[in-house]
C-alpha cells in the first residue's frame, strides 16, 4: 500500500527541508551585502519562493498519481524518465553530503569541538538512515511534531529577547541600492528553491492536490523563519556587528539574560534546529533514494539507504578538508547547484510535459 | 536460529552505539576545570597580560560561615600569564594550573588603562570566535592593573567577580550615572556609525588592598571595590575618562537613564537657601538632527517623571508655584549635565550619544558624505536641550519638616 501524508505533514517536510541551513549561515551573509536593507531581500526571497512554490505545484499538478521516476517515464519515455530520476537521485544525494558536513561542521564549532568530524557525520547519517528506514510517513509525522515545537519555541525566543530590540536600527530604509538588494536575496532564494521536493512528495499525498497548498505553507513559514532572524539580528547588534557571526540565531539567544536564573538558552534553541537538521537530512536522504532505487529498478531500499549512507558520510569528510569558510560556502558557492536541481531541472520537466501534453492527451484518448 | 544471531547483533550495535555516542571527546568533569569568575587583561608594552580570578568551591562555605576545620580560606585564588596574543596568554595557563580553565560563568572583564589605551579589538575577537566564554560578560576598565582588582575581596559577596558585576548592574539601575557595558554591546559600539564607546571604570578606593581574608577580622576594611568614571574609546583605543556628571549627562543623552537623582537648589520666602533631592522615577530622551542652512545641529527633548525624596528648604508644597519652581530647577540641573556632557564628546570628538546614527537615519544622503569626517562634523555641531520635568510625588509629607519649624518660630 502506498504511504499516505496530509497536507500539513508535507508542508512541514518542505519547511523542513528548507529552513535549517536557511537560518545557519545565510543571515550575516544577506546582512553583510545588503546591510540593514538586508530584511527587505528577505521579503523578495519570500516572494520569489512562494513564485516558485507556484510553478512546482503546477507541474505537480500534471502527476496523476504515479510516484515520480514512474511519471517521468510515462511522460518522456524509459530512457529520459531514468535519466531524469538518475538526475535528480545524484543532485539529493550531492546536496545530503552538503548538508551533512555543514551541520558537521556546525556541531563542531558550537558544541562538540574535540570530537572527531568523522564520530560527527557518523553518527549523523546513521541517524538519518535510520530515520529514512522507517518510510515516508514516519518522517513526515516526525517533521510536523519539530513544526509544532518550533511554533512554540519561536514565540518564547522573541518574548524573551523583546527589551533587546531596537526596530529604529533598521533605518534609514532602501539606503542600500536595489541591486545589492537582489544579490543578498540570491542564497535564500536558491534555498527556497527546495520547495521543488513536492515533486517527490506529492505523490505520496492522501490529496496531491493540495499540494499547492502544502508547497505555500512550507516555503512560507521557511521564509518567515529567514526574516525574524535576519530581523532580530538587525534589530538587536545593528547591521555592522552581523556579518563577523558566523551562525547569527546562536549569538541572538547567547544574549538572554532574564536576571541571574535564565541565561546561555541557546543551548535550547540549538537543541529544536537540530531536531530540523535531522529532519532536513532524512527528507534528502530519502529524496536520493527514492530517485536512485526507481530508477537502477533495485528492490530493496534499504541497502540502497545503507550503501549510500556510508558514501555520504565519506564525501562529506574527505571532499572539503577544513571547517574554514563552511558556512559561506555551502550558503554561496552552491547557489549553482540549487538553481540546476531545483530550478533548471523542474522547468525543463515542465517544458516537456507542454510538448508532449498534446501526444498524452491523444494517447489518453486512444486508449479510452 | 536467525532469529538469535540478529537478536545478538542488534545488540552489539546498540552496546557499540552507547559506547561511542556518550560525547567522550568533549565531556567536562567538575574536578578538572577551574572556573573563572572574573579575568583581567593588562598590556606590558610588549604581552598581554591575563589574570585570572578562579572560585575554589570547598572554601567558600568556610568564608560565609559554614563549617571548615582550620577557619575561613580564600574562595578565589588570583593569577597571571603573559603572552603575544590574548589566546597565547591562556594557553601558558596550562604550564601552572592543575586544572583548565573554564570561562562559561565569567561575570567581568576588567582591562587596565594601558590595555584600553593599546585595544579591544583583539579581546573582542576572542569572544566572538569561541563558544566557551560569553558575550554578555561586563566589561569593567581601571586606571592601574586589572590584576589588583582581581585580588581584592569585597564585603557581602564572596566572589569579588561576581559582586562586581552586582555593583555595576546596581549602580546602572539606581543611579544611571554607569552602564554596564556587556562584550557584545562594546563591539556593537566601536563598530556603529560614530565608532566610539564607553566603559565604566572599577577602582581599588583606599590605601591598603583588601586582598586578605584578616581584612575581615575588623568593621571596616581598609579598600573598596569602587565604580568611577566612564572610559572613553574611539574605535577600539581608550582616549580619555568623563566624571561622573558628565557620565549621567551622558545617561540622559543616550537615553540609558532608568532610575537616578538630582539634587537641586532651593530658597525659601524668606531667601533661606537649601536642597531638595529629587529621584528620577522615568526618563525619555529624544535626540533630533536638525539641517539648517548646511549646518547640523541636535535638539535633546528629555521627558523626565521625579519624586522629592528630601526637602530641606521651608517649603509648603501645596503652594502654588513652588512644584513648579522645584520642576524648572530640576530641568536647569539636567541641561547643565546634557550640555556638559555633549561638550565633553565634542572636546574629545567623540559622539558617545548616538548622534551619528540619528543623522545617518534622518539624512541618509548627507550621511555618506558626513560619515568620513564625522568627528569634525560632530564637533562643530551645537546642541539644544529641552527638558520637560514632571513632579509625580512628593513622598508622604506635602510641607518640608523646616517649614513647620519655621512656622512655630513665627
Amino acid at each position: 500500500m502506498k504511504p499516505a501524508i496530509s497536507t500539513m505533514q508535507t508542508a512541514a517536510l518542505v519547511q523542513s527541508a528548507i529552513t535549517p541551513t536557511m537560518v545557519l549561515a545565510v543571515p550575516s551573509i544577506m546582512i553583510s551585502i545588503a546591510k540593514q536593507d538586508a530584511w527587505i531581500s528577505g521579503v523578495i526571497a519570500l516572494v520569489a519562493g512562494m513564485a516558485m512554490a507556484l510553478g512546482t505545484a503546477f507541474i505537480c499538478k500534471a502527476n496523476k498519481g504515479q510516484l515520480f521516476v514512474s511519471w517521468m517515464e510515462s511522460s518522456f519515455g524509459k530512457p529520459v524518465g531514468i535519466a531524469i530520476g538518475l538526475l535528480l537521485g545524484i543532485y539529493y544525494f550531492n546536496s545530503f553530503c552538503i548538508i551533512v558536513r555543514s551541520f558537521t561542521n556546525f556541531v563542531s564549532d558550537i558544541v562538540l569541538d574535540q570530537t572527531p568530524l568523522y564520530m560527527l557525520a557518523g553518527i549523523m547519517v546513521a541517524v538519518t538512515a535510520f530515520t529514512v528506514m522507517q518510510g515516508i510517513e514516519a518522517l513526515a509525522r516526525s517533521a510536523f511534531v519539530v513544526l509544532i515545537l518550533i511554533l512554540v519555541v519561536v514565540p518564547l525566543s522573541v518574548f524573551v529577547l523583546y527589551t533587546d530590540i531596537d526596530f529604529k536600527r533598521l533605518l534609514p530604509l532602501f539606503d542600500e541600492s536595489a541591486a545589492r538588494m537582489m544579490i543578498a536575496s540570491l542564497p535564500p532564494v536558491a534555498l527556497l528553491s527546495e520547495v521543488s521536493v513536492l515533486l517527490l512528495l506529492t505523490p505520496y499525498m492522501k490529496k496531491p492536490a493540495a499540494g499547492l497548498q502544502a508547497g505555500l505553507v512550507g516555503t512560507v513559514l521557511g521564509a518567515l523563519q529567514l526574516l525574524l532572524v535576519l530581523l532580530l539580528g538587525l534589530t538587536i547588534f545593528g547591521q555592522q556587528l552581523v556579518p563577523m557571526m558566523s551562525y547569527t540565531f546562536v549569538n541572538i539567544m547567547a544574549i538572554v539574560e532574564v536576571g541571574e536564573f535564565l541565561e546561555r538558552i541557546e543551548v535550547f534553541t540549538v537543541s529544536v534546529w537540530f531536531l530540523t537538521m535531522y529532519i532536513k537530512m532524512s527528507v534528502f536522504l530519502f529524496a536520493s533514494v527514492h530517485c536512485l532505487v526507481h530508477s537502477l529498478r533495485l528492490r530493496s531500499e534499504r541497502h540502497m539507504v545503507f550503501g549510500l549512507s556510508v558514501l555520504a558520510i565519506v564525501t562529506s569528510l574527505t571532499e572539503w578538508p577544513r571547517n574554514m569558510g563552511g558556512g559561506f560556502i555551502f550558503a554561496v558557492v552552491n547557489i549553482p547547484l540549487l538553481f540546476i536541481g531545483n530550478i533548471v531541472l523542474p522547468l525543463l520537466i515542465a517544458l516537456g510535459l507542454l510538448i508532449t501534453r498534446g501526444k498524452r492527451n491523444k494517447g489518453g484518448s486512444q486508449s479510452s | 536460529m536467525r532469529i538469535r544471531i540478529k537478536s545478538f547483533l542488534s545488540v552489539v550495535v546498540l552496546l557499540f552505539a552507547a559506547l561511542v555516542t556518550t560525547g567522550c571527546w568533549n565531556r567536562i568533569e567538575l574536578n578538572e576545570i577551574a572556573i573563572t569568575s572574573a579575568t583581567g587583561i593588562d598590556w606590558d608594552g610588549e604581552n598581554w597580560i591575563v589574570s585570572y580570578q578562579v572560585v575554589i568551591p570547598a572554601a567558600i562555605s568556610s568564608v560565609t560561615g559554614g563549617s571548615g576545620g582550620t577557619g575561613p580560606k580564600s574562595p578565589i585564588i588570583v593569577y597571571s600569564t603573559k603572552g603575544k596574543t590574548i589566546r597565547d596568554a591562556i594557553m601558558h595557563s596550562f604550564s601552572e594550573s592543575p586544572r583548565k580553565l573554564f570561562f562559561a560563568h565569567n561575570r567581568v572583564v576588567v582591562i587596565g588603562e594601558k590595555a584600553m589605551r593599546k585595544g579591544v579589538n583583539e579581546l573582542i575577537d576572542v569572544y566572538f570566535r569561541n563558544s566557551g566564554s560569553r558575550e554578555t560578560v561586563s566589561v569593567l576598565a581601571t586606571p592601574g592593573t586589572s590584576r589588583r582588582v582581581l585580588e581584592q575581596f569585597m564585603q557581602l559577596q564572596a566572589i569579588s567577580g561576581a559582586g562586581m558585576k552586582e555593583i555595576i548592574l546596581s549602580e546602572m539601575k539606581n543611579t544611571s550615572i554607569l552602564p554596564n557595558v556587556p562584550v557584545y554591546q562594546l563591539a556593537m559600539e566601536i563598530t556603529g556609525d560614530a565608532k566610539s564607546a564607553v566603559v565604566p571604570e572599577i577602582f581599588v578606593s583606599g590605601s591598603e588592598d583588601t586582598s586578605s581574608l584578616d581584612s575581615f577580622s575588623s568593621t571596616s576594611i581598609p579598600s573598596k571595590l569602587k565604580l568611577g568614571r566612564l572610559a572613553i574609546l574611539k574605535n577600539d583605543q581608550m582616549i580619555g575618562w568623563m566624571s561622573r556628571k558628565e557620565s549621567l549627562g551622558a545617561a540622559y543623552l543616550r537615553d540609558s537613564v532608568q532610575q537616578s537623582f538630582v539634587v537641586v537648589p532651593c530658597e525659601d520666602q524668606e531667601g533661606k537657601k537649601g536642597f531638595d533631592t529629587v529621584q528620577i522615577l522615568k526618563s525619555k530622551t529624544k535626540i533630533i538632527p536638525k539641517l539648517q542652512g548646511g549646518q547640523l545641529s541636535f535638539k535633546a527633548d528629555v521627558d523626565v517623571t521625579g519624586t522629592l525624596m528630601e526637602s530641606n528648604c521651608a517649603q509648603d508644597l501645596f503652594k502654588p508655584g513652588v512644584i513648579q519652581s522645584l520642576e524648572k530647577e530640576g530641568e536647569v540641573q539636567i541641561i547643565a549635565m546634557m550640555q556638559e556632557a555633549w561638550k565633553k564628546g565634542q572636546e574629545l570628538q567623540v559622539d558617545l550619544f548616538g548622534a551619528a546614527e540619528k543623522t545617518h537615519r534622518k539624512y541618509p544622503k548627507q550621511w555618506k558624505e558626513w560619515s568620513n569626517s564625522w568627528d569634525e562634523v560632530f564637533a562643530k555641531s551645537p546642541l539644544e536641550a529641552k527638558v520637560k520635568f514632571r513632579m509625580a510625588r512628593m513622598g508622604l509629607s506635602n510641607k518640608s519638616f523646616q517649614y513647620l519649624l519655621d512656622k512655630k518660630e513665627k
